[in-house]
């Protein structure tokens, strides 16, 4: 387990990377390496989003990569069928230097024992972040629920 | 009126003027890798009066500058704004001063800037042509079945030419609906999904605060997909072939 979040950790030899996450097939948060702003609650509600975006992308067979870009910052989806790595970064990051510090991790990440992992959710290696979760009214999309 | 050619056009048609009455100050000089459009940002900042000769292999054209703007150009087929995009997109060759004055009025109205900018996005979209280069360029494949450029997309629904690397391509204006589609497969399901994965991306990006959402890219095992939102809020969506060569695209659309 540390040695997955130590894996994680190198990353951010890259420079322009904010932090990192690994989230399960169904959006579990299983690891972090992120700065403390970013509070369990939020990553709480963006991981099964992630999880709903990688399956509606995976219409013909799995999605490997996701790349979103926003205005001031990239998001960066690494993905096996079983899990992902998120990477929040900077709008001008490297990326050929990012997909290959990608591509080291995920070995790595593969080698670890998932199913500990998941087993010690949610945040792991983290304080758990005490705040409330906001209760939104369910919104829909297209007919999708998006909250 | 059919267009005069070079050829058939006397040189006194555009009064001939001394070259030493057109610059009767200055160095003579002999630059090279200059490209044109450097010469036209030069002439037009220096406010120049004069005119050009370009030669490039078998081509000929000439270039007229008057008060600080391109006002005239033609070659032997093409006169005006028309002639000046062909000239601009001749990669190599000679400039030589020459003797012909600019007609009045100018058959060039655009602002040079504006030419130049033109050109390079010309350039952008027909790169000269490269034998090692497989990939297709997505950007000219879109543009070519007016899926870029239509400005009546209802009309060009199903109406463009087959798309050879682009799988399938949707937009959608900002109420959800399709207003543009090409390609194979279902298309209401890709332009569903599109629309969720615009919304997915929004909330993610919400929920981290990574501001406004942009694009997205996506990599599967036989295709690669990309969608956008495009400054009136319509989204753009395609799926192409791992071939295809998306950079134009990405700087097409300011990626």
């Amino acid at each position: 387990m540390s040695n997955a979040l130590e894996s994680l950790k190198g990353l951010r030899d890259v420079d322009g990377i904010i932090g990192s996450f690994v989230v399960s097939a169904l959006g579990l948060v299983l690891l972090r390496d992120l700065p403390a702003i970013f509070t369990q609650a939020a990553l709480a509600e963006v991981g099964p989003r992630i999880a709903r975006l990688r399956e509606a992308l995976s219409h013909e067979g799995d999605v490997s990569n996701i790349v979103v870009r926003y205005e001031d910052h990239k998001l960066v989806v690494r993905g096996q069928p079983e899990l992902a790595i998120v990477v929040l970064a900077e709008q001008g990051i490297h990326m050929p230097q990012l997909k290959m510090a990608l591509n080291l991790v995920s070995k790595s990440l593969l080698k670890a024992d998932l199913g500990a992992l998941a087993g010690v959710l949610p945040g792991v290696g983290e304080v758990p972040d005490r705040a409330e979760p906001t209760v939104a009214a369910p919104a829909y999309y297209r007919g999708h629920r998006v909250s | 009126m059919p267009i005069k050619t070079l050829s058939s056009m006397p040189e006194n048609t555009n009064v001939p003027t001394p070259d030493s009455a057109i610059r009767q100050v200055g160095f003579a000089a002999q630059l090279q890798r200059v490209t044109l459009p450097d010469l036209v940002q030069m002439e037009c900042l220096s406010g120049s009066e004069a005119s050009f000769r370009v030669v490039s292999d078998a081509n000929t054209g000439y270039l007229m500058f008057s008060g600080g703007q391109l006002v005239h150009a033609m070659t032997r087929t093409l006169r005006g704004e028309a002639a000046a995009q062909e000239i601009l997109s001749w990669q190599q060759g000679k400039v030589d001063p020459c003797k012909f004055r600019a007609p009045n009025p100018p058959t060039i109205l655009s602002h040079w800037q504006e030419l130049l900018m033109r050109a390079a996005q010309q350039s952008d979209e027909n790169p000269t042509p490269n034998v090692g280069l497989e990939k297709v360029n997505v950007a000219q494949e879109l543009n070519d079945s007016e899926f870029l450029s239509s400005d009546e997309p209802e009309k060009a629904v199903g109406s463009g030419r087959a798309l050879s690397k682009v799988i399938r391509a949707v937009r959608l204006d900002t109420q959800g609906n399709v207003v543009v589609a090409r390609g194979e497969g279902n298309q209401e399901d890709f332009a569903e999904l599109s629309a969720y994965a615009v919304r997915m991306a929004q909330v993610v990006g919400e929920g981290l605060g990574m501001g406004g959402f942009r694009a997205l890219e996506w990599t599967l095992p036989s295709r690669n997909g990309l969608l956008y939102v495009e400054s009136n809020g319509s989204v753009a969506s395609l799926e192409t072939s791992p071939q295809a060569e998306l950079n134009t695209l990405r700087r097409r659309i300011g990626l």
